[in-house]
């Protein structure tokens, strides 16, 4: 088995008693949307009044904290990582709420929808516009998913971000590679 | 081949359809792309950090 598989197993385990369970989110979440490629980031969207709990259960897992702020935190373990995101604000509490649990080849998780990702991812490449990979990411997520997505909601947080211009030209360039 | 846009002979072009190839949406896939990834790459590089402080969602 693949080690990540069992890293992800471990914590998912560990997280099992949690009340307000954490949804899937980042690069791994786009399997469950079929867009995949290789990613060995495992993040998590949790509530943020559970950033404590989370702290403890991955210390108890021999994770280190390399960074925490209010609003994300990083752990490390040797080579292996988790990302946190903590949803504290409306819309990310919403998304964190309305995660559906799929039935994967790890088990049963909950999984942030396709707009949500969108969302995160640009919230990602807004922060660090030398990420190209998160465009890449939103290209395919809207090319995978296109007769699905709630494009209103998609273009609600490209305007909280003031970039629906790059929102448009992802559009037109999905759009040209239309069969 | 002819570039669409500025009407430029190409030596090489880009006129092809993207095709993404199907996926099943139970992670299957990623696990078994990992599996070959991991095989190749057994060391891993440095975790990132989550760089900067717009967090508006």
């Amino acid at each position: 088995m693949s080690r990540l598989v069992e890293q992800i197993q471990q914590a998912l385990a560990a997280f099992a008693g949690i009340s307000r369970q954490p949804a899937l989110i980042g690069g791994l979440a786009l399997a469950a949307h079929k867009v995949v490629r290789a990613t060995r980031d495992v993040d998590f969207l949790v509530d943020g009044a559970d950033a404590e709990l989370f702290d403890q259960i991955l210390v108890g897992l021999a994770y280190q904290c390399i960074h925490r702020s209010e609003d994300a935190a990083n752990y490390v373990r040797g080579d292996e990582g988790i990302d946190l995101l903590y949803a504290t604000r409306p819309i990310a509490r919403r998304l964190l709420t309305e995660a559906i649990e799929r039935s994967t080849a790890m088990g049963r998780l909950r999984v942030v929808s396709a707009e949500g990702l969108i969302g995160f991812k640009l919230q990602a490449w807004v922060n660090d516009p030398t990420r190209p990979h998160d465009l890449d990411d939103i290209r395919a997520l809207l090319r995978a998913q296109r007769d699905n997505l709630d494009h209103a909601e998609i273009k609600e947080y490209f305007d909280l971000f003031d970039r629906t211009d790059v929102l448009e030209e992802l559009i037109a360039g999905v759009d040209d590679d239309r069969p | 081949m002819i570039d669409r846009e500025t009407g430029d002979a190409l030596i090489a072009g880009e006129d092809v359809r993207r095709i993404e190839p199907a996926a099943r949406d139970d992670l299957s896939d990623w696990i078994e792309l990992m599996e070959v990834v991991e095989a190749l790459c057994p060391q891993w590089p440095p975790q990132r950090v989550f760089v900067g402080k717009l967090f508006l969602l």
